[in-house]
């Protein structure tokens, strides 16, 4: 089993009489780029402002890097976040917004600042300030203040939110870049479902404050992705003629149906087969459930 | 500690502001120099010299009004001292509006920025910012005043014709009284603003503060206290503002030791109480 990085106990943030966060139990792998899916308002912003130190839980308990209670002072300076929109001084350029939080870190290293702009593609910004970058750009800035000092965990909040299609491409590649390079464990949030199906590895999906379920990107694929969907009367009869076939990608989902993630082309041949072995095909067909859909299928019910 | 007292003053000499108001107060300065050159030859104005000169010599909260005035403190046929002009407007918190402008805008920056999301979280105590911050603000009262003396001296010399410093020990002396009240003072508008949050609002307040609008409240608990038997009582002689006006142009030693520890009082309070609220706070 993957180390967990970071778990939350029924963390729970209430305002007033709302809770924002209602006893949130989440678990991430350390290496994981998790995506935190929720429509606007679900709390969100509000879970990631607690897990980076910005907020204080009314309840509840965050247990990082096996660091909990008044312990998680020690290992915060180990989480990155980019919460909301980028908090840049606009009147200065990138070197100068980077090297304030570099000499609040103590990182010294000669060339680091260059280093971490070319990790986020911004290598040729030279001295223009902040106010003339494009909003990608800013966006890139934020998740590279978010990189001083190495952090092991890195918390996004909706990243690509008001980005053109080019900017949504430059962060996607730079969270890709970041996993591939650094093995960073990513916790990014968005409301675009495509977007976040494109990286994240594993997900948890909020509404109204609770975390509705917890899914690796296998389980959401099993839910969305193409598939064939078998309708048979006794599948332990298929099973066998399936494994015989070369179909390992399946799972029987209840008394009467299985579904195969793979070979989709091959669905005619099955049914002969299946045919052929005496075992009753009720329907055979290939279905898929948009991310969407399931998201609002979840968050709806 | 170190780092973030590093990183704010890295912010402080990269910011407009610190530039801005710098160069804000030196023109304001060169302005009310020659406005004195043309006072000095003008004998309509003697009057006037000799009340503010009698003044300086003995202040009295009585003196004190809502608003903002510059009085040099030179006796008619005396010549105007670099320490007769510093006096002058550190008592008429010419200077301590130029510091409060500064302050507020460079304490909020990073929460209006939102830059402090960037590095709250990322600390051991929250709080240690708002240390750093009074720190930096210290080396800019420090630095505000040390450069008000000195384009004092010039203007002084370009705009009078000479240069006279006055009274070296007493001058130390008050220069460091002052900034010390000056201190304490940014630092009463340094929690107004992590308080309310709020730039527009804070720098308001503080311009308030500067322009005595608290007189008039003291005026009522003064009034109170006195009926209940106190006579001489006046919160003017417990309060930054009211120190800052008061002190005598021939200070001793007591009255600067009386505002140094009414100063302490109010840096620590004020510096103890932005802090509380800047770590409990989410951000």
């Amino acid at each position: 089993m993957s180390e967990i990085l970071l778990q939350t106990k029924g963390l729970t943030k209430q305002y007033g009489h709302q809770k924002a966060v209602d006893h949130v139990n989440i678990h991430i792998k350390k290496g994981a780029i998790y995506g935190f899916i929720g429509r606007n308002g679900a709390g969100k912003t509000t879970f990631l402002k607690m897990i980076g130190g910005l907020a204080k839980p009314t309840e509840g308990e965050i247990e990082l890097f096996g660091y909990s209670g008044k312990q998680l002072k020690m290992v915060r300076s180990r989480v990155g976040c980019l919460i909301e929109t980028p908090g840049l001084y606009y009147g200065m350029n990138a070197r100068d917004n980077l090297k304030m939080k570099c000499k609040l870190l103590g990182v010294k290293r000669e060339g680091y600042l260059e280093e971490i702009l070319e990790t986020v593609g911004l290598p040729d910004v030279g001295n223009k300030k902040v106010r003339h970058f494009s909003l990608g750009m800013k966006q890139r800035l934020g998740i590279a203040l978010a990189l001083v000092g190495e952090p092991d965990l890195l918390l996004l909040d909706e990243p690509i939110n008001g980005l053109d299609p080019q900017g949504i491409v430059e962060v996607r590649d730079t969270i890709l870049r970041l996993k591939k390079e650094r093995n960073m464990t990513i916790l990014i949030s968005s409301h675009l479902l495509e977007e976040l199906s494109k990286i994240a590895t594993d997900y948890g999906i909020i509404h109204k404050g609770s975390l509705l379920q917890e899914l690796t990107k296998e389980d959401l694929m099993k839910h969305c992705g193409e598939r064939i969907e078998l309708v048979v009367d006794y599948p332990e009869q298929a099973v066998p003629i399936l494994e015989q076939l070369g179909f390992l990608n399946y799972q029987v989902m209840s008394k009467e149906k299985i579904y195969i993630f793979e070979r989709l082309e091959d669905s005619a041949r099955l049914n002969m087969e299946l045919a052929k072995a005496g075992v009753m095909v009720k329907s055979i067909s290939i279905a898929n459930e948009e991310l969407e859909s399931y998201f609002l299928n979840l968050t709806s019910a | 500690m170190i780092n973030s007292i590093k990183m704010d003053i890295y912010r402080m000499v990269r910011t407009k502001s610190f530039y801005t108001v710098l160069f804000s107060m030196m023109i304001a300065i060169a302005f009310t120099t020659y406005l004195e050159f043309v006072v000095e030859k003008n004998e309509d104005f003697l009057e006037e010299r000799e009340i503010a000169a009698e003044n300086a010599e003995n202040p009295e909260p009585e003196k004190i009004n809502f608003g903002m005035s510059v009085n040099i403190a030179t006796k008619p046929g005396e010549k105007v001292s670099v320490y007769n002009m510093f006096y002058a407007n550190t008592q008429g918190k010419f200077t301590a509006l130029f510091l409060v402008i500064f302050t507020i805008i460079f304490t909020m920056a990073d929460i209006t920025s939102g830059y402090v999301k960037n590095i709250a979280g990322q600390i051991k105590e929250r709080w240690l910012l708002i240390l750093s911050k009074s720190f930096t603000v210290f080396l800019y009262t420090f630095f505000l005043l040390l450069t008000f003396v000195f384009w004092q001296a010039i203007c002084n010399w370009i705009f009078m014709g000479y240069l006279v410093w006055g009274d070296g020990k007493i001058f130390l002396l008050y220069f460091f009284t002052q900034l010390l009240l000056h201190f304490a003072f940014a630092m009463v508008c340094m929690m107004i603003a992590i308080l309310i949050k709020n730039q527009v609002g804070s720098m308001t307040i503080s311009i308030c503060l500067c322009m005595n609008l608290m007189v008039i409240v003291y005026g009522v608990i003064d009034k109170a206290v006195q009926n209940l038997g106190k006579k001489d009582f006046s919160c003017m002689f417990y309060t930054l503002t009211g120190k800052m006006s008061m002190l005598p142009q021939n200070l001793t030693g007591k009255d600067s030791i009386e505002a140094i520890m009414i100063s302490i009082i109010f840096a620590a309070v004020s510096i103890f109480i932005a802090s509380v609220v800047f770590e409990k706070r989410d951000i």
